[in-house]
């Protein structure tokens, strides 16, 4: 009988305990997808094998709403945060527009709680949506460079207004970015993220806007050239003041710091 | 087998499992995690030469006199020949690569960093050294601190039906709202938070659970719906609607409880004409951006404006069908805010802002009075502020002292008394005395001008002003009269200017400059009575203008001279006694001790 009783006792323990590791595995589970299907994209991308690429976006996207709807479902707040970080990430690969809901509402429940509970997950959740923006500005750029580019091309309101716009997007990315960096910085997160996060940005400022947008500003002959000069110099000063590491940052390495006082 | 001991086998079992699955959570969370990075340009060399050159560093190796690859460059950009391309690539690659740099680099492909949950500090050490917090329901959060919000009256419980109502509507059946849903409550949660806010300062007001419930609709659906696809317009649209949408609601229910009459049974026309109006701020919002302070509160400010024109008056933003129009409520902001923008300062800011917002009020108030009028309300109300602006900035610009005697006060309340009288009469708006009240504006800013000496006060002025505007009214084609031949010269004005220069004349003359009483006050009362006393006989005023400034001038140097016998009281009264003779046509009398004490006497008249 005493056997008996302690083998179900045991029994129900096991079970509890499948039971209550469910969520930890969904979650693992859900966050090496994530992986998976990044380098799926990446691989596809490289190999410019569309027929890929477009399925690894289709997994993504789908990965995305799940995670979404599981955050939902969700009582630990922490998981919750979890889930929006997979959701969040996985819509920005695939492209989603959802990215932008779902990083506000994974932000929502870091600041209803205490961010560092969570350091990474929520100063993903609070960096995603920019850098979201920022990649959808990315195909816009490389199209208007190719067509300015063509040797039949002629200046044009046109094309200079979607250039000014493309500008003002990827000004107003590094501002928020660059605005959040202090706060994460001053966390308890890996050091690892900051490093992702500088990488970005030096991205952001150096290839984009210090390089591509100035290009491009120069070509259809936009008025805004000197903002954009000033603009880019200001971001450079803010990434030094910051400490950002000129190997995260290649073009901050040529400013003089005493033009930054 | 022992009770006690299964239960104490089922809780540790329980416990356990708690434990495991608190760890396996927290494992599963903090384990590795892919940071993206984003993706980098296409390398095109011709926008990598451009970028590279239009550097202020690189600049002068392609323009400048003494460029030495000037030839390959124009204007801001490379020419459009392959040996330029070629030429400047080469010297770009070159350059770089001695800085230390590889242009080349930016063509690498796009990759990921993993990134672990934690740093080495602030780790945690077990699951249960952390507390999970609670999130705050705004409703509990709101009635934590204010309790009495849900008294006896029940408003407060009408409150939260409509919002609970009007939300439950938005979000359909299923769950699936999709990524607006997080939007959605977050404006509807705006509301709650204003629609408590004001129960708590208006204890009176009256809550109509179906007016709040279309307020909130009319006024967060369409913003719903307007939000854009893509994620950077979803950005800049929920950053606007999150600076904006408490204040914004706030002003709603503000109005909707300040104006309880128009929202009374089932005409539910005012809230949406709200919304209407809601929906165009937040639209101009997004197109303008939201880059200062001023911008924000510029639009706010407007935006509470109209709303109370839209409570008392909703058809003008509702089109055919009762549907609402936000279209003609954009280009109204659109034109307040350039034109403010465009203004000279003070007026580019917050003065300006508020100047229109006086006239939208003052305008909007009596909008009834403006149907069938060849100019629609809203552009009366912007011609206002536009020919506001310019006489007072002419004013201030021609005497530059007077900027130091307005505080920015008393600016704005010039324009409250002027633009409020002014739009009581519909006839200097839009009858036949259409465009005159601009007369009541370069009478006073020319008088302004000619106040060199700065003889008035701020305050003085403003009661110069309330006295011309009440003139004007009630007689606006008589000393306000704008004359299409020569727009800057009115009447009145003229009157005014003459007075002034009378009493600066006397401050020239050292021995009776400490002696003359023809300053503030005095001065102030002296101008108020040539008002009152030749509005009723301009064509008197006009022909006996000489006769008027001489009259000032005697008088002023009779009593400076009998400074031990005469003072303000005794000038103010003379004068007003011997202007009627003048404007009879009587002469002058010659002005002595015994003429004087009988007119103060009342034996003389």
């Amino acid at each position: 009988m005493k056997i008996e009783v302690l083998c179900r006792v045991t029994w129900v323990s096991l079970l509890v305990l499948m039971l209550s590791g469910c969520v930890a595995l969904e979650l693992r589970d859900a966050n090496e997808q994530l992986t998976s299907y990044y380098n799926a994209k990446i691989a596809a991308r490289q190999a410019k094998d569309f027929v890929m690429t477009d399925t690894a976006l289709s997994q993504l996207k789908s990965l995305a709403q799940a995670a979404a709807a599981q955050a939902k479902e969700e009582s630990d707040p922490l998981n919750r945060i979890a889930y929006y970080r997979i959701a969040a990430t996985a819509a920005w690969q695939a492209g989603d527009p959802a990215v932008a809901e779902y990083g506000l509402a994974g932000q929502a429940l870091c600041h209803q709680g205490d961010p560092a509970r969570a350091p990474r997950d929520c100063g993903m959740l609070m960096v995603i949506p920019s850098l979201a923006s920022v990649d959808e500005q990315t195909p816009r750029l490389n199209q208007l460079q190719a067509r300015i580019s063509e040797p039949s091309w002629r200046d044009n309101a046109e094309d200079r207004a979607a250039a000014e716009k493309i500008f003002g997007a990827l000004r107003d990315a590094f501002d928020n970015l660059a605005r959040q960096r202090p706060t994460l910085r001053d966390s308890a997160v890996h050091p690892t993220f900051m490093q992702g996060l500088d990488s970005n940005l030096g991205i952001l400022l150096c290839d984009h806007l210090d390089s591509s947008v100035r290009g491009v500003l120069g070509i259809v002959n936009s008025p805004r050239l000197p903002e954009l000069a000033r603009s880019v110099h200001d971001m450079e000063c803010t990434l030094l003041k910051q400490g950002v590491d000129q190997r995260n940052a290649s073009c901050i390495k040529d400013v003089d710091p005493q033009t930054c006082l | 087998m022992n009770p006690s001991l299964i239960m104490f086998g089922i809780q540790s079992v329980v416990r356990l499992g708690r434990v495991s699955s608190a760890a396996m959570e927290q494992w599963a969370r903090d384990g590795q995690a892919i940071f993206p990075l984003i993706d980098k340009p296409d390398f095109n060399p011709l926008v990598v030469v451009s970028g590279f050159f239009n550097k202020p560093d690189n600049q002068h190796y392609v323009t400048g006199d003494d460029a030495p690859y000037a030839a390959y460059w124009e204007g801001s950009a490379p020419k459009r020949e392959p040996s330029a391309l070629d030429a400047l690539l080469t010297l770009a690659l070159k350059l770089t690569a001695e800085r230390g740099g590889d242009l080349e680099r930016k063509q690498a492909p796009a990759g990921a960093i993993l990134v672990r949950q934690w740093g080495k500090k602030g780790a945690p050490v077990s699951p249960w050294a952390r507390v999970i917090l609670t999130a705050g329901d705004i409703v509990l959060e709101y009635v934590s601190v204010n309790p009495a919000i849900l008294g006896g009256s029940g408003k407060g419980e009408k409150l939260i039906s409509a919002y609970a109502a009007q939300l439950s509507a938005m979000l359909p059946d299923d769950g699936r709202f999709g990524t607006r849903e997080g939007f959605a409550q977050r404006l509807s949660g705006a509301f709650l938070r204003a629609g408590l806010s004001t129960l708590n300062e208006h204890p009176q007001w009256v809550v109509s659970q179906a007016h709040v419930g279309e307020l909130i609709t009319a006024t967060v659906t369409p913003l719903i719906d307007a939000m854009p696809d893509d994620v950077t317009g979803q950005l800049k649209w929920q950053a606007v609607s999150d600076a904006l949408m408490g204040p914004a609601a706030s002003a709603a229910l503000q109005t909707l409880a300040a104006h309880q009459s128009a929202f009374f049974g089932e005409d539910l026309a005012p809230d949406k004409a709200i919304g209407a109006v809601t929906r165009a701020l937040f639209l101009q919002a997004a197109e303008e951006g939201l880059h200062d302070q001023f911008t924000r509160d510029g639009l706010l400010g407007l935006y509470s404006a109209v709303v109370g024109v839209a409570a008392e008056q909703p058809q003008l933003f509702l089109g055919d069908g009762g549907q609402p129009e936000d279209i003609f409520v954009r280009d109204l902001f659109t034109r307040l805010m350039t034109l403010v923008r465009d203004s000279p300062p003070p007026f580019n800011r917050e003065v300006g802002v508020e100047l229109a917002q006086i006239a939208l009020e003052a305008v909007g108030s009596r909008v009834g009075r403006f149907a069938g009028g060849a100019d629609p309300w809203d552009q009366v109300a912007v011609d206002m502020v536009q020919s506001l602006i310019a006489h007072l900035d002419d004013a201030l610009t021609s005497n530059g002292k007077l900027s130091g005697v307005f505080s920015r006060q008393q600016l704005t309340d010039f324009a409250r008394i002027l633009l409020t009288r002014i739009a009581e009469s519909p006839r200097l708006l839009l009858g036949s005395d259409k465009k005159n009240w601009e007369g009541v504006v370069v009478a006073l800013a020319s008088a302004m001008k000619a106040d060199a000496h700065l003889l008035l006060t701020g305050e003085d002025w403003r009661q110069i002003v309330i006295v011309a505007s009440e003139e004007a009214v009630a007689n606006p084609s008589r000393l306000f009269k704008v004359d299409p031949q020569n727009p800057q010269s009115v009447l009145a004005g003229e009157l005014l200017i003459l007075v002034l220069k009378s009493a600066g004349e006397v401050l020239r003359e050292p021995d009776r400059k400490s002696r003359t009483v023809l300053y503030g006050k005095t001065l102030r009362e002296a101008m108020i009575v040539i008002l009152r006393a030749t509005s009723g006989n301009p064509q008197a005023a006009r022909e006996r203008m000489e006769k008027i400034g001489e009259l000032v001038s005697r008088l002023n140097d009779f009593i400076a001279s009998h400074g031990d016998r005469y003072g303000s009281k005794e000038w103010i009264r003379v004068f007003r006694l011997l202007l009627a003779s003048v404007l009879e046509g009587q002469p002058i009398p010659a002005l002595d001790i015994e003429l004087v004490d009988g007119l103060l006497k009342g034996v003389l008249s």
